[in-house]
């Protein structure tokens, strides 16, 4: 196992779900207090502060870049500042600018916080929104280019390159929300569901039903990330073991893939240099928190990582139920973007959040007892980019 | 705006909370590198930013050429065929504005130049798409004025008027 450089010892996260009454502000505030005091230390001890944008644009996002945070949770010793965003990577560069701060000298704990509040717009800015952010306005947006739409196109792709049959499709969102039904902070923690629900709602974009797509949702959370020497005071820090990233395009018609159906074959070098990083192979993993945003593309992710069986899909590998609480290769423990609510950037966050979570032993109904190593992957854009990290909570001095 | 609103776009209106506005279409805001091909567009033509140092073809175009940064280029006719990679077909959830197209198919589609881009299929029956299909280029008139280069399964013979 290779040694880590950074860890993080505590985090945060408020329900997601439809939230009409809170704000921004409040969330961020308060999952930067619970993150610290998660952590064990003291605000005081917070050297640095990142905030992630909120995608829709807000007051927010220039009260935080213009330094709000660390002044209204009474981080006094805060040295450095910043705004970072990268769609739905951002748990991803956020992460990335908090370990600058954290090599430069002076600065030992970064708190870093995602807040995010769609229910202030009305539901045709959000259908708008969803529909849009994904596509080119000048190329694709004048021709109906809509989310779903690309996430169809990719997902049709790889059905037909693999074989992978819209059941599975299905059961990767039941799998989903298996895991979600054991959250509390999930948006649909008391809504179980069916393949047979999943295939037979709404068709929104052919192949893909309104089940298999995402619903805006208000939510937040924080976590503190430290240098790994430091980490070991803590109680229960989790480290980052090895990791790798690849970007793609802005448009789908210049994914470095080629064809739509090849996504798995851009992404698999990505998963598999992450792992040597970590100096792990796939076998010893414990934990799979794939963050695709549609299931079609969590399976993709899977494929690239290779956690199937020998002789087996991803597709069959969900479907046998294997991926669910109980099964053998638990797979996006907190519901996913799907089942927990897209909280637009904070989907990788959340993710991010619920890997450390099953690390510590903190993660409730849901825990898979006993994880040590976990992969957890996050992407932005039009599926721009791949990130696969390795987090484990043993420390290799 | 001079669109006369129908008793099913009234219903619309009421049910989602929209004004009239919401249905207008989205239009492309070219840059000034990308206004030419609109322009040919305006004229049924389709046209691509081909460098003269490189011969690189850019889709969607560029400030300079992505292969080589050459300024020098020239905007050459296409063939105005192409195959279809990859589609969907939206039959809900869209922008107010496309939502009385639905259903329409999207589709990813590979010029015979080589670049690709993301256009509609129209003019046949959605139910035939399949991956691969050889297609001709169609002019299609968004509103005011501006036009839009869609495409429809090859039909043999001449193709690229509409």
């Amino acid at each position: 196992m290779a040694r880590a450089e950074f860890a993080i010892i505590g985090t945060a996260e408020v329900p997601c779900g439809h939230y009409p009454q809170r704000n921004e502000f409040e969330i961020a505030y308060t999952v930067a207090r619970d993150a610290v005091r998660d952590a064990g230390i003291s605000m005081t001890q917070i050297g640095g502060v990142v905030t992630a944008a909120h995608i829709m644009g807000s007051d927010y996002n220039t009260e935080m870049f213009f330094g709000r945070l660390p002044e209204a949770i009474g981080a006094t010793n805060c040295r450095a500042v910043a705004t970072t965003i990268s769609g739905g990577a951002s748990s991803w560069s956020t992460r990335k600018t908090a370990e600058g701060m954290l090599t430069e000298g002076g600065v030992d704990y970064v708190l870093v916080v995602h807040a995010q509040r769609f229910s202030q717009f009305p539901p045709n800015e959000q259908v708008k929104f969803f529909a849009l952010a994904g596509a080119d306005a000048e190329w694709e947006v004048p021709y109906g280019m809509t989310y779903n739409a690309l996430a169809a196109m990719v997902t049709q792709g790889y059905m037909s390159a693999t074989g992978t049959t819209i059941e599975q499709v299905a059961a990767m969102c039941v799998a989903n929300r298996r895991w979600a039904n054991l959250q509390p902070n999930a948006m649909f923690y008391s809504k179980p569901i069916t393949v047979e629900e999943v295939l037979s709602s709404r068709v929104v974009a052919w192949p893909l039903t309104s089940l298999m797509c995402n619903v805006l949702a208000d939510g937040g959370s924080a976590f503190v990330l430290t240098r790994a020497e430091l980490a070991q005071a803590a109680q229960k820090p989790v480290y980052f073991a090895g990791e790798a990233s690849n970007y793609s395009h802005r448009s789908i018609v210049h994914a470095k893939w080629g064809d739509p159906g090849q996504m798995a074959e851009f992404a698999r070098p990505v998963a598999e240099q992450a792992l040597q990083r970590a100096g792990i192979g796939v076998n010893d993993l414990d934990l799979y928190e794939i963050y695709g945003s549609y299931p079609g593309l969590q399976l993709i992710l899977m494929d690239a990582l290779g956690m199937a069986p020998a002789g087996t899909t991803p597709g069959e590998l969900v479907a046998s139920g294997e991926t669910s609480p109980g099964g053998k290769y638990p797979t996006t423990t907190n519901g996913e973007a799907l089942s927990f609510g897209h909280t637009g950037t904070g989907v990788g966050f959340s993710v991010l959040v619920e890997t450390v979570r099953q690390l510590q032993g903190k993660a409730g109904k849901a825990q898979v007892p006993g994880a040590r190593f976990a992969v957890e992957t996050c992407g932005g854009g039009a599926f721009m980019d791949v990130h696969f990290s390795v987090l484990t909570n043993e420390y290799l001095s | 705006m001079n669109t006369t609103i129908t008793p099913e776009r009234e219903k619309l209106m009421r049910k989602l909370g929209l004004t009239e506005s919401d249905f207008v279409k989205p239009l492309p805001q070219p840059f000034p590198w990308s206004q030419p091909f609109w322009d040919a567009a305006r004229q049924r033509r389709l046209v691509l930013r081909t460098c003269l140092d490189c011969s690189h073809v850019d889709h969607p175009p560029y400030l300079y050429c992505t292969a080589c940064g050459s300024d020098r280029h020239e905007w050459r006719t296409a063939r105005g065929t192409a195959t279809l990679v990859a589609y969907a077909v939206n039959t809900y959830s869209v922008p107010a504005a496309f939502i009385e197209d639905l259903p329409y198919a999207l589709a990813i589609v590979k010029l015979a130049e080589g670049p690709q881009m993301i256009s509609n299929i129209v003019e046949c029956n959605l139910a035939e798409l399949r991956n691969g299909m050889a297609l001709e280029v169609v002019f299609h008139e968004a509103a005011q004025g501006f036009v839009l280069p869609k495409w429809r399964p090859t039909r043999g013979g001449s193709h690229g008027a509409a």
